[in-house]
C-alpha cells in the first residue's frame, strides 16, 4: 500500500508521520508496513480488533519499539525521544480501572504534576477540567465511587488537564448511555476545534467518527486502508437516496420510465446522478400523492468505506 | 455603565464577559527528570497513609511508634538519671534490634502500598504513558519506600544522639563525627537492606496481602531454620546468612562494634567481609529483581 | 422452533425491586413475544436488574415475572430455556474457550456436552480446538465466547446484557446478523444496548427505561408518531427554501420554521404525515427544487432522548 497523505488543510506538518513502520510479537505481524499521515484537527482511528490500532497506539507513546520503518510523532521520533513525546501527550486508555480511594481531584492533579506541570498549576488546572467535563460537583469524590460514565470523563480530564499538543483517546465512549455519549462526544469535538488540540480518537463506532472528525484513518492487516478527510469522503455524491411512505415499486417504475437508473435497497430507493433527476423524483412523489420521508444525496458513507476496507 | 463625568456617552469598556472555557498554559514546565521526585513524595505520602483515610495511618503510626518509643524512654530516662546509669542506655546497635520489629511490620505491611496497587489498578499504564519510564518509576519509588524506612532507623537514633548531646551524654568532640558517621551508616543501610526485600517481593504480586505473608514467611522462617540448624545438626554459622533480621542486627553491630547480649544469633561468628558481602548481596538483589520483573510487565493496555 | 399457539413469552406484570430505601425498578409490566426487542435506558435506570429478574437470579420486591408462564425463581426447569449474557467481565478461570462453554452446558444437563460447546463456539466464529486460555483472548473474542455459553442449550429465552461493547463494526455486524437470526427461529431475544445505531438495525421494538420506570413499549416509528406534543423537525435543502416554508405555514402543515443561509430550512410540525405527502407537490407549485428532506429526530436516537428527558 502507497503512502497516502492526508490533504492537509493548513501548512502545518502532519502531527504524526509513519513511513514503513513494522512491529512483530514473536510470529504475529501486528503492524506490517504502515503508512499514513496524521494531520491536525481531530482524527478518528478505526480498525478491527487486533488489526494494530492498538500497537500503533503504543509505538506513538514511545512505549514499545518499532522492528521497521520511520515514526514521528509531534516532530520526534518516539524510539528516541519518548520521554520527551509523553510530557507533551495526554492518554486516556480502554479500560476503566483507575485507583479507587484517590479522588477525581487528586488524581487529575497528580497526573498533571507526572506531566511536569508545577503543583500549584496542576491543582488548578485539574479543578478546570474537571469542571469542564461536567465533574466539577463531583470532583472531591473517590474514583471508586463512581460510575462508568463518570470515569470515562474523569479520564478525559486527566489527558487535558496539562495542556498538550496531542491527546490520544481510546473508546472514550464505551460503556456510556446515548446521551452520554452524545454529551461526551460533544465534549471531545468542542476540545478539539474550541480548544485547538490535536485529537487522535480510536473507535469502533463508525457513525461517532463520523459525527465529529476532520479525518479517517482505517488500519487493516497491520497495513493502512484508508486515510481521507471527512470532508472528501462526503464529496461527489453518487447519486440520490429516496425513502417514501408507500407505493415504492411504483416509484421506482416510473423514474425508470423517465430513463433514470434505480437500484432498491433495504425498501429505499438509490438513484444515479443525472440531470433533473431531483425533480424527476419530486414530480413523481406528488403524482402519485405518498409521502416523502427521506431524500439526499448519497455520498459513500463511513460504513461503505470500513467494510468494504476489509475485503 | 457610564463613569462619572460622562453622562451621556455610551460606553461599553466597563462590561466585560469573561470567557470560562479552556485555558491554555503557556507557564513554566519542570524538568522531566522531576517526575522522579514527584513520584516518590507522593508515594511516601501514600505508604504513610497521608491523603487516604483514618484507618490507613493505623499501621504506620504504630510502626513509628515502636520505632520511636525506646528513644523516647531512652532520653527521658538520660535525662533524670543525672549520670548514674550510663551503662544501662541502650546502645546504638542494640536499639537497631529493638527497631527491627517496627521494620518488619512496616516492610510486610505497608511498603506493599508502593509498588502493588499501581499494577491491580491500571495505574502503572498512567504513569508510563508519561515523562516517566521503568527504570524512573523504579527508582522514584524506592525512594520513597527508602525515604520512610529512614524515618524509622536514621530518625530515632539521631534523636537519640541528639537528646544524649543535650542531656550531657554525648560523644567527645573528636568522636562526634566517627559516631555520626556511623550512625548514617547503619540507618541508611538498614533502610535499604529492608526497602529491597519488601519491594522485590511487591514486584511479585498485586495483591498486598500476599506480598505482606510473603516477607513475613521470609522474614521468620530462614532465621528459624538456620538456627536450629547450625545448633543441632552443626551446620555452619555462614547459613545465618540467609537470614534477612540477623544480617541486619549483626550489620549493626558491627558498625557500632558492638557484641549482641547473650550468645546471639549464629552470624556473629561470621566475618564482616562476609556480612558486608550477605548485605552488598541483598540490596542489590532487590534491585536486580525488581528490575527484571518491570521489564516484563505489560504496562500499556 | 415453531411459532405457534405456545409461542414463547416473556411477561412481567407489576414488577418492582428495591434495596433497601434504593428503589431500582418501579412497577413495570410488558409482555415480550418471540424475535427480537430491545431494553434501553440511560445508566442506572434500573435495566440490568430488570434483566437479572427475569433470569430469576433476583426476586423481584413486589409483582411476577413468568417466563413461558412459568416463575424462573421457582421453577428450576425453567433456568434449562434461559441464556444469559451478563454485562461484567466474568472472572474468567484460565479455561479455554472450550471448557467454559463445556461448563456450562454440563450445568444446564445437556446430554453431550463437548459437541453442543464446539458447536456454540463455531456459530461464533471461534476455534473449538483452540488451547489458549481465556484471560489471554481479546475482549471482543471473549465477548462471543460470552455469547456461545449463552446460546449452547439452545435457550428459548436469550437475554443479552451489552452483548456488542468492545467489538469492531465488522464483528458487531456479524452478532447482530446472529441475533436477528436466533429471532427469527422463534426465540425472545432480549438485549440491552446503548449503541442506538445497532439496535435499530435489530428490529424495531424497544421498551425504554427511565428512572426505574417503563417510558415506552413498541415499535419505536410508532413512538414516535404518539409523541404529538413534541413537534417533529424537519430539514429540507431547497433552492427556494422561503417560499416553500411560507407555503406550508400557510397551509399549517407546519408550526414552525426557521431558514438558515440560502438554501436551509428547518421546519417544526406536528403533523408529519400530512407535511410528507405536501411537500413534493408544494415544491413543485412553487417550482422549488428540493435537494435534501430529512427528518432530524425521528430515528431511535431522537425517540430515545425525549423518552428519558421528560
Amino acid at each position: 500500500m502507497s503512502a497516502s497523505s492526508l490533504p492537509q488543510s493548513s501548512p502545518q506538518p502532519p502531527i504524526v508521520s509513519a513511513r514503513g513502520v513494522v512491529k512483530r510479537y514473536g510470529q504475529t505481524v501486528a503492524l506490517a508496513g504502515l503508512d499514513v499521515d496524521i494531520g491536525p484537527g481531530i482524527t478518528g482511528l478505526l480498525g478491527s480488533n487486533g488489526a494494530g490500532k492498538t500497537t500503533f497506539l503504543s509505538l506513538m507513546l514511545g512505549l514499545r519499539t518499532r522492528d521497521a520503518g520511520e515514526l514521528t510523532v509531534l516532530g520526534e521520533d518516539p524510539s528516541t525521544a519518548g520521554l520527551r513525546i509523553r510530557a507533551r501527550i495526554g492518554y486516556a486508555p480502554e479500560h476503566h480501572d483507575l485507583p479507587a480511594e484517590l479522588s477525581a481531584a487528586d488524581l487529575v492533579r497528580h497526573l498533571g504534576e507526572m506531566h511536569l506541570l508545577p503543583p500549584r498549576a496542576a491543582m488548578q488546572r485539574a479543578n478546570d477540567a474537571l469542571w469542564l467535563v461536567g465533574l466539577g460537583e463531583e470532583r472531591f469524590r473517590h474514583v471508586g465511587t463512581m460510575s462508568t460514565g463518570q470515569r470515562q470523563r474523569v479520564k478525559l480530564a486527566a489527558a487535558i488537564s496539562h495542556d498538550p499538543d496531542l491527546v490520544l483517546l481510546d473508546e472514550p465512549t464505551d460503556g456510556l448511555d446515548p446521551v452520554q455519549r452524545t454529551e461526551m462526544l460533544a465534549l471531545i469535538r468542542r476540545i478539539g476545534s474550541e480548544f485547538g488540540m490535536h485529537i487522535v480518537v480510536s473507535s469502533h463506532h463508525l457513525e461517532e467518527v463520523e459525527r465529529i472528525c476532520d479525518a479517517v484513518v482505517i488500519v487493516e492487516g497491520g497495513e493502512l486502508r484508508h486515510a481521507g478527510t471527512m470532508a472528501d469522503l462526503q464529496q461527489g455524491p453518487e447519486g440520490l437516496v429516496v425513502e417514501v411512505d408507500e407505493r415504492t415499486e411504483e416509484l421506482a417504475k416510473i423514474l425508470r420510465e423517465r430513463g433514470f437508473e434505480v437500484a432498491m435497497s433495504d425498501g429505499v430507493l438509490l438513484l444515479r446522478a443525472a440531470d433533473g433527476v431531483n425533480d424527476a423524483v419530486r414530480d413523481a412523489v406528488a403524482d402519485l400523492g405518498i409521502g416523502l420521508r427521506r431524500l439526499g444525496p448519497r455520498g459513500r458513507t463511513l460504513e461503505d468505506l470500513y467494510l468494504g476496507a476489509g475485503s | 455603565m457610564s463613569s462619572p463625568g460622562t453622562q451621556g456617552t455610551q460606553t461599553t469598556q466597563d462590561s466585560r464577559l469573561f470567557d470560562l472555557g479552556y485555558r491554555r498554559y503557556d507557564g513554566p514546565r519542570t524538568e522531566p527528570i522531576s517526575g522522579i521526585a514527584t513520584l516518590a513524595v507522593f508515594t511516601a505520602k501514600r505508604v504513610l497513609g497521608l491523603g487516604r483515610g483514618g484507618r490507613h495511618k493505623v499501621l504506620p503510626a504504630i510502626t513509628l511508634v515502636i520505632a520511636y518509643a525506646p528513644a523516647l524512654i531512652s532520653v527521658a530516662v538520660a535525662a533524670l538519671a543525672d549520670g548514674t546509669l550510663e551503662e544501662d542506655f541502650i546502645s546504638y546497635g542494640d536499639y537497631m534490634f529493638f527497631i527491627a520489629s517496627a521494620l518488619a511490620l512496616f516492610s510486610a505491611l505497608v511498603a506493599p502500598e508502593a509498588l502493588c496497587p499501581d499494577r491491580r489498578t491500571g495505574m502503572l499504564g498512567l504513569y508510563l504513558a508519561g515523562p516517566l519510564d521503568r527504570n524512573r518509576y523504579l527508582v522514584a519509588k524506592w525512594g520513597g519506600v527508602l525515604a520512610v524506612m529512614l524515618a524509622i532507623t536514621l530518625g530515632p537514633l539521631l534523636f537519640m544522639f541528639a537528646a544524649y548531646v543535650v542531656a550531657g551524654y554525648g560523644p567527645t568532640a573528636g568522636e562526634t563525627p566517627g559516631l555520626l558517621l556511623r550512625i548514617l551508616a547503619a540507618g541508611v543501610l538498614t533502610a535499604l537492606l529492608y526497602t529491597s526485600l519488601s519491594l522485590a517481593v511487591s514486584s511479585f504480586t498485586t495483591r498486598r496481602a500476599a506480598a505482606a505473608v510473603a516477607i513475613i514467611l521470609l522474614l521468620f522462617i530462614p532465621p528459624i531454620v538456620s538456627e536450629s540448624a547450625v545448633e543441632s545438626a552443626d551446620a555452619p554459622p555462614e547459613l545465618g546468612l540467609i537470614a534477612f533480621p540477623f544480617v541486619a542486627g549483626e550489620l549493626s553491630f558491627r558498625i557500632f562494634g558492638e557484641m549482641p547480649e547473650g550468645d546471639g544469633p549464629p552470624v556473629t561468628e561470621v566475618s564482616t567481609g562476609l556480612i558486608s558481602a550477605a548485605v552488598a548481596g541483598f540490596i542489590v538483589g532487590g534491585l536486580f529483581v525488581c528490575w527484571i520483573r518491570y521489564r516484563r510487565i505489560e504496562g500499556f493496555r | 422452533m415453531s411459532v405457534g399457539a405456545d409461542e414463547p413469552r416473556v411477561v412481567a406484570e407489576g414488577v418492582s425491586k428495591w434495596f433497601g430505601p434504593l428503589v431500582a425498578v418501579s412497577d413495570v409490566s410488558f409482555d415480550i413475544g418471540p424475535g427480537v426487542t430491545a431494553l434501553l435506558g440511560p445508566n442506572g435506570v434500573g435495566k440490568s436488574t430488570m434483566l437479572r429478574m427475569l433470569c430469576g437470579l433476583a426476586r423481584p420486591s413486589k409483582g411476577t415475572v413468568r417466563l413461558l408462564g412459568r416463575d424462573p425463581r421457582a421453577d428450576a426447569g425453567v433456568s434449562r430455556l434461559v441464556g444469559l449474557m451478563p454485562q461484567q467481565e466474568s472472572v474468567f478461570e484460565s479455561l479455554t474457550a472450550r471448557e467454559f462453554v463445556r461448563l456450562t452446558a454440563v450445568l444446564h444437563g445437556l446430554p453431550d456436552a463437548d459437541a453442543a460447546a464446539s458447536g456454540a463456539l463455531e456459530r461464533m466464529g471461534l476455534d473449538p480446538s483452540d488451547t489458549r486460555r481465556l484471560p489471554t483472548y481479546s475482549k471482543g473474542m471473549r465477548q462471543r465466547v460470552k455469547v456461545a455459553q449463552a446460546i449452547v442449550h439452545e435457550p428459548t429465552v436469550l437475554v443479552l446484557d451489552e452483548p456488542l461493547t468492545g467489538l469492531d463494526p465488522r464483528q458487531r455486524a456479524d452478532m447482530i446478523t446472529l441475533f436477528q437470526g436466533l429471532g427469527a427461529e422463534g426465540r425472545c431475544v432480549i438485549v440491552s444496548s446503548h449503541v442506538l445505531g445497532e439496535v435499530e438495525r435489530l428490529g424495531s421494538r424497544i421498551l425504554v427505561m427511565s428512572q426505574g420506570r417503563l417510558a415506552a413499549a413498541g415499535d419505536f416509528r410508532e413512538l414516535r408518531a404518539l409523541m404529538d406534543d413534541r413537534p417533529m423537525r424537519v430539514r429540507v435543502r431547497s433552492d427556494r427554501p422561503r417560499q416553500l416554508a411560507g407555503a406550508l405555514l400557510e397551509r399549517g402543515l407546519a408550526v414552525g420554521a426557521r431558514v438558515d443561509g440560502d438554501e436551509l430550512l428547518e421546519l417544526d410540525t406536528t403533523d408529519a404525515r400530512n407535511l410528507s405527502r405536501a411537500l413534493a407537490p408544494v415544491a413543485r407549485e412553487r417550482d422549488a427544487r428540493l435537494y435534501e428532506v430529512l427528518a432530524l429526530d425521528a430515528d431511535l436516537e431522537g425517540v430515545f432522548r425525549y423518552l428519558v428527558e421528560r
